[in-house]
């Protein structure tokens, strides 16, 4: 009755109903095709979205819409910023959000949440990232060694100066690794008897590579053999500080 | 319940593909379930190129396409495809998935590198593609290439180099003589001219780099690629103090690719 704009309802899975703008509510692909496929005055139920998370998406969707239609003052970078924080929630808020925006298939929502997740996933480890979900590692020693030898490039040591990876290999791999991956491990040029104590002291009987790094970045890279010991199936990965001489 | 159990595979591999190769590939390591959604190919779709489809089936390598999208990532990483005839060759970069080009010799304009008494072309077993330029002499060394920048990997910084090696016997003229270097991008107004020696004293020779696969390299010159609509990068390479004969070096190609951030 003289309401400038349409409203839609909304009936989420534990029965609240939510009165929402049109523009809003067709932020999500599903509602849009449902209300123009249906009758418009009926009440739209998302069965599979709760309030609470209903509720937090339709702040999303207004936030977005009112800052593309210009009815709120905010800068590119503010909303980043809000985006930002709103998805500072614990981890079963944001899947829930993501199943919701998966859903309701309101792209922007699902990438902000996907990224989010994405991005306490880039440059940890396995065993970190188990952590941080609860993940139980389902893997036997042997098959884990397996699925690494497959996707063995993207272990390489990534360390800074002074911080150093070594992984210890079953024999047949040491040796694959010794003639054909030019990118396997790089130790920094540093007092080599320090070093080789701290391996034996916390490997025993356990042989590895080690390459000297110059200290001219371009010339190649020098192998320099430890003393070959028994070597044992399995892998533990170690890490080493130490100063390194430049 | 944790997140494997709790999303979809579809979510699961958006979530993956906003990551990078790098964390895909670790990724797999975590649980039985995070391996199989880390090798789909909705993932690696997303990591390679999204003209990378017909990029292979111009190439000399149609038969990847069917392969899964993974191997297809890891294939073109460490194996650069012909591409143009044999005279171009593709690959990737593998931690950005961004695309490298190599221009042949035979794909570059090469001032008399048609008579045989200056240039000839043989087949090294060492070289990706089916024919080499070896000098025999020249007085004016001069070549030229350009590529469109539509064609590389958009918002990134690509470095150009000249991959090259010489001969070890009956090579002159290279030895503490420098060669002009000249990348050239008329749009963003980008214009860097290098003289370097190809055959330098060891203390100059922070220029030349081994690549690892028998050649070298130099760089030549950077440029920041941002949509790919300006238009082409042009280069050329010349030594034209025709007093000094040169003789003796063997052109691999020109390359572009993105310029290393960590070595």
């Amino acid at each position: 009755m003289g309401s400038t704009s349409t409203k839609i309802k909304l009936r989420t899975s534990d029965q609240k109903v939510f009165e929402v703008e049109k523009a809003v509510a067709v932020q999500s692909q599903t509602i849009k095709y449902i209300y123009e496929n249906g009758c418009p005055d009926s009440v739209i139920h998302v069965h599979s979205v709760s309030g609470d998370i209903l509720s937090k998406i339709l702040d999303y969707c207004k936030k977005h819409v009112n800052s593309a239609a210009g009815k709120e003052d905010i800068s590119p970078e503010e909303l980043y910023e809000w985006d930002a924080n709103f998805v500072k929630v614990d981890q079963n808020t944001l899947f829930d959000l993501i199943l919701a925006a998966n859903c309701l298939k309101i792209e922007s929502l699902l990438d902000l949440t996907c990224q989010t997740v994405a991005n306490m996933i880039k440059g940890k480890r396995p065993e970190e990232i188990r952590t941080t979900f609860n993940i139980k590692n389902d893997y036997t020693i042997e098959a884990e060694e397996a699925v690494r030898r497959e996707n063995k490039w993207a272990f390489d040591m990534l360390g800074g100066v002074g911080t150093m990876v070594i992984e210890e290999l079953a024999d047949d791999t040491m040796s694959k690794c010794v003639t054909n991956t030019k990118s396997r491990v790089c130790v920094i040029a540093a007092n080599q008897i320090v070093m080789m104590r701290s391996i034996s002291k916390l490997a025993n009987k356990k042989s590895i590579d080690v390459y000297k790094q110059p200290q001219n970045p371009t010339t190649p890279r020098i192998k320099e053999s430890v003393k070959q010991r028994n070597v044992g199936t399995g892998f533990i990965e170690l890490f080493f500080h130490f100063k390194c001489k430049m | 319940m944790e997140i494997t159990s709790i999303l979809p595979e579809e979510c699961l591999c958006l979530i993956i593909s906003l990551t990078s190769p790098e964390d895909a590939c670790r990724s797999a390591m975590i649980s039985h379930a995070s391996r199989s959604v880390a090798n789909r190919d909705e993932v690696w779709e997303r990591f390679l190129p999204s003209d990378c489809r017909s990029i292979i089936s111009g190439s000399s390598s149609s038969s990847l396409l069917s392969l899964g999208k993974k191997d297809v990532y890891f294939h073109l990483c460490f194996h650069p495809i012909l591409i143009q005839n044999g005279t171009m060759s593709f690959q990737l970069e593998k931690k950005s998935g961004k695309k490298c080009y190599m221009m042949g010799a035979r794909a570059l304009s090469i001032i008399q590198g048609d008579t045989p008494a200056h240039w000839i072309w043989t087949s090294l077993q060492e070289s990706r593609f089916p024919e080499t330029a070896e000098l025999k002499q020249v007085g004016w060394l001069h070549m030229r290439g350009k590529i469109e920048t539509k064609i590389l990997s958009s918002d990134t910084n690509y470095a150009v180099y000249f991959v090259f090696k010489l001969r070890k016997e009956h090579t002159t003229g290279f030895t503490q003589r420098s060669v002009g270097f000249h990348v050239h991008v008329d749009k963003i107004d980008l214009r860097e001219v290098r003289m370097v020696s190809l055959d330098p004293l060891r203390d100059e020779s922070q220029y030349i780099r081994e690549r690892g696969d028998g050649w070298m390299e130099i760089e030549m010159g950077a440029f920041f690629n941002n949509c790919g609509d300006d238009g082409s990068v042009e280069f050329s390479i010349w030594e034209a103090h025709t007093n000094y004969v040169k003789q003796g070096l063997i052109i691999e190609g020109i390359e572009l690719k993105p310029k290393d951030i960590a070595s």
